[in-house]
């Protein structure tokens, strides 16, 4: 068996945040049957030393001038509150933060001296507003709930993340910023849009300087981000060059230079190895991100034709029923389906496209 | 400007002096172990399990049972690698039972979503080799789909699976081959063809 040069597992997403630990941890303090009077009580030690920090800290701004960003101290890490009342306004004091829990599990971390509001709270949308400070957010994934954080002009919109996002002054007004690192967020200004994702960083005076009026979609991070290179359309001359162009452009959230590259490799190179993968991946990102069905319905059955592995084959024939039920074609979505479930009448999705091409 | 918040740091405390409280019932080395290795203890966790589903519990059961058989602990600046031995154990014992209660129609088993498996900016490559992995894990006997993670996933070398598994180093090879030819019988002559 042959090792890969780096473990796969770096590849996989990170499922677990600090928060997570957090509250693992409480539930094994249960579990192992110790006095809660004991926790509690360190808690309230922890919490006299906070208020003696905090007063030595406002004596020693008396004294000194703070610097412009003052560095955020650290604080006890207290049991979360529960933010579940639209309208709530929550305040942390110098020196300690607040950590705050969501209803569906969602937590908020907000720093010292921070202000937020939880300004809607419904099934169907979340909305937090930053007004002073920064937060560190862990949201839950969930399809039917938009979530929002509102930070000056900017909207956060998440489906599922860990992410920072500050507010703070800077020379010239005001500056909103978020840093992802978890999952992905999509920062919306006006019109502008564009995709954070994990390692990705974001700030609004930069965005501002690098996005025309026009941009109304795949905007790139702004340069502050870490993986800012440059490069933009495939202009790569062989299968492995346009591959890391594609995967260079998806790190930055630039989905449809990601999909002109994989377009480029499978029209250029049917013949390698990586082209039916690469068609696959350019249906991912027509279906999931860039909502072009049609298109998305024939890069699968390109997938499907150049596969020579049968799990990609049986995953592209999936995603193409998939897609041509996305695409509003029932004739070519039932024939699609009769293919797949003639040829993997025991497949692992056979349940997925049994229940495809239903009337609407 | 953007930092994530502090958070109590106990990295700067070495294990065999946390453990050593711990096994003295201090509560605050046992959160300080729990906040030190919690990452990579659910890292593993994820990977052997293929999903959130029973992540949590996993998790803490395996810290339940580290400070619980802590005196057996003989070095305790290796706590680290002797967590994983107890997460490995505790996930063959919740794998396995898991492929009983769904024998038994007491519970229905949720396949692997993979691509919530695979990070976005993952190379096609490595997206590719996660895929076939995690298609037929389920099809595994536990340890040789819990041989196979910490191989294939995990980049571990072979005496280490063999000393997480508690097994000899030729049954994690006999379990590795095992593992190779339901690989091979998935993704047949992609691999040669590559």
């Amino acid at each position: 068996m042959t090792r890969p040069e780096r473990p796969l597992g770096e590849h996989m997403v990170d499922a677990t945040s600090e928060i997570d630990v957090s509250r693992q941890w409480r539930r094994i303090e249960v579990r192992l049957g110790r006095p809660r009077a004991r926790l509690r009580g360190w808690v309230a030690a922890c919490g006299a030393v906070g208020v003696v920090a905090a007063l030595v800290l406002v004596l020693a701004s008396r004294q000194v001038r703070p610097p412009a960003s003052a560095p955020i101290v650290a604080a006890p890490v207290l049991a979360p509150e529960p933010f579940f009342a639209e309208g709530t306004r929550i305040e942390s004091s110098a020196g300690t933060k607040r950590e705050l829990a969501l209803p569906d599990g969602s937590r908020i971390a907000l720093g010292p001296g921070g202000v937020l509001t939880l300004a809607r709270s419904a099934k169907d949308e979340v909305r937090i507003v930053l007004e002073r400070g920064s937060a560190d957010l862990d949201v839950l994934r969930d399809s039917d709930r938009r979530f929002v954080v509102a930070v000056l002009d900017v909207e956060f919109v998440v489906a599922g993340a860990r992410f920072v996002v500050s507010v703070s002054e800077g020379a010239g007004g005001k500056i909103a910023a978020a840093e992802v690192e978890r999952g992905a967020i999509e920062v919306h200004r006006s019109i502008a849009r564009s995709v954070l994702l994990a390692g990705e960083s974001w700030t609004s005076g930069a965005s501002v300087a690098s996005a025309g009026p026009g941009s109304t979609a795949d905007e790139a991070p702004a340069a502050s981000a870490p993986r800012t290179a440059s490069a933009g359309r495939a202009t790569a001359d062989d299968a492995r060059s346009l591959l890391a162009v594609a995967t260079r452009a998806r790190w930055q959230g630039r989905q449809r230079d990601a999909a002109r590259a994989l377009d480029e490799l499978c029209r250029r190179f049917p013949n390698d190895p990586r082209a039916a993968l690469a068609a696959f991946e350019l249906g991912r990102i027509q279906l999931d991100t860039l909502h072009e069905a049609g298109h998305a319905a024939a890069s699968f059955r390109t997938a499907m034709n150049l596969a020579r592995d049968p799990v990609l084959r049986e995953d592209a024939a999936t995603r193409h029923v998939e897609a041509l039920d996305r695409s509003h074609d029932a004739a070519a979505c039932l024939s699609a389906r009769a293919a797949y479930l003639a040829e993997y009448s025991t497949g692992a999705h056979a349940g997925r496209v049994t229940a495809s091409c239903r009337d609407r | 400007m953007l930092r994530v918040l502090p958070r109590p740091d106990p990295d700067g405390v070495s294990d065999a002096v946390l453990v050593a409280a711990a096994r003295a019932q201090d509560l605050h080395a046992q959160e300080a172990l729990v906040r030190k290795h919690g990452l990579m203890l659910n890292r593993l966790c994820f990977r052997l399990l293929g999903s959130r589903e029973d992540l949590d519990d996993l998790v803490q059961e395996t810290f339940l049972r580290a400070f619980r058989s802590l005196k057996t602990l003989a070095r305790p600046e290796a706590f680290r690698g002797w967590l994983a031995e107890i997460a490995v154990r505790t996930a063959h014992n919740l794998i396995r039972k898991r492929r009983l209660m769904s024998r038994l129609g007491l519970r229905t088993s949720q396949p692997i979503v993979i691509e919530e498996l695979i990070a976005p900016a993952a190379p096609l490559e490595a997206m590719l080799a996660l895929r076939s992995i995690y298609r037929i894990v389920e099809t595994l006997p536990p340890k040789t789909r819990i041989a196979l993670v910490l191989r294939r996933v995990e980049g571990r070398q072979l005496d280490e699976v063999a000393q997480l598994m508690g097994a000899s180093l030729a049954s994690v090879k006999r379990w590795l081959a095992q593992a190779d030819r339901a690989l091979a019988a998935e993704r047949g002559a992609w691999e040669a063809a590559g």
